[in-house]
């Protein structure tokens, strides 16, 4: 008490023993836990799962899967008709003259020097990319996980 | 590797379907077990494990060579539950436990198993994931960490956490 040691001893001992306790405590019920089972799988169970997988393994399994073949079809088709209705777009304000001469509003040129608009091509490959995902169950899903708030 | 994991290996060069079988007398038990502790519900797990067998299939290819085909088979149970949750669109947090899914052994008859059994169905869903896998399938702190993705020292507080709590609704129970 002196030197200042039998508190901390004291301490020590109170924080060992509950320590203790609480590790025999914890013990008891992983004892118990141990001394008994998780349930197993029905007998009707197996044959119903395996003859489902079965039926799936004699299925193919393609090379590359088609969900990806699409999405970088998709991927490529958007990068590729986005840069070239840029490239219009540039071109259209370099060589516009209407028939008179005067240079004429930015919608005017645009149905003169190409007649319609060009579809909107990145919106278009936009709307493929969407209709995939959307037919698409896994796609589907990551779009729910991402949008849900309890993820 | 085991001599069991040699021969499903063995069958999945071959490309056999047969590999199918052999997983499910080795494994099966302990994966409906698991998935039945997550997902609280006999009919959902046995929906969960049945997908996870088609997922199986489909991923057969991934599954050559796998050292600890075990836990290999493990991480994608515990994956395909929880795509079911997202699925259903339900939070892993309010999963209500309505079933017993812990059994006595035959020399453990004088257990309170079904008080036992509700306490761990009480325990939150990570809690419960821990204790499984740590108590029935005898995991390291280490590998369970590896399974779910977490740090050591969070599955090991989450376990005793969880032992805690129980221990506090038996007591509760037996006042």
């Amino acid at each position: 008490m002196l030197n200042g040691t039998k508190p901390v001893n004291s301490n020590r001992d109170l924080r060992s023993k509950v320590l203790a306790t609480a590790a025999s405590s914890w013990n008891d019920i992983e004892e118990s836990l141990s001394n008994c089972l998780p349930p197993t799988a029905p007998r009707e169970l197996r044959e119903a799962t395996l003859d489902r997988a079965r039926q799936e393994w004699k299925q193919p399994i393609p090379f590359l899967p088609l969900r990806w073949l699409l999405a970088t079809a998709a991927s490529l088709a958007f990068a590729f008709t986005g840069a070239w209705y840029e490239s219009a777009q540039n071109q259209k304000f370099q060589v516009a003259p209407n028939s008179l001469g005067a240079p004429t509003s930015a919608r005017e040129d645009r149905y003169q020097d190409f007649g319609t608009p060009p579809l909107l091509a990145p919106e278009a490959s936009l709307l493929v990319v969407g209709g995939y995902m959307s037919t698409n169950n896994k796609s589907n899903n990551t779009i729910t996980w991402l949008t849900s708030r309890n993820r | 590797m085991t001599a069991i994991d040699t021969g499903i290996q063995k069958s999945l060069s071959d490309d056999d379907p047969q590999t199918l079988d052999l997983i499910y007398d080795a494994y099966g038990d302990l994966i409906f077990g698991y998935i039945n502790c997550l997902v609280c519900s006999r009919q959902d797990a046995e929906d969960c494990f049945q997908n996870l067998f088609i997922r199986i299939v489909n991923k057969r290819h991934l599954l050559k060579g796998k050292e600890n085909l075990k836990a290999y088979l493990m991480t994608m149970a515990r994956n395909e539950v929880m795509e079911f949750f997202r699925k259903k669109k339900r939070s892993i947090d309010t999963v209500d436990c309505d079933e017993t899914f812990i059994v006595a052994t035959d020399d453990a008859d004088t257990l309170p198993v079904e008080e036992l059994s509700r306490a761990l169905a009480s325990l939150p869903l990570k809690q419960r994931d821990i204790i499984f896998l740590k108590v029935y399938q005898q995991m390291t702190f280490k590998e369970i960490s590896k399974h779910i993705g977490i740090s050591e020292n969070t599955v090991a507080s989450r376990y005793r956490y969880g032992l805690k709590k129980m221990k506090q609704l038996m007591l509760q129970v037996q006042s």
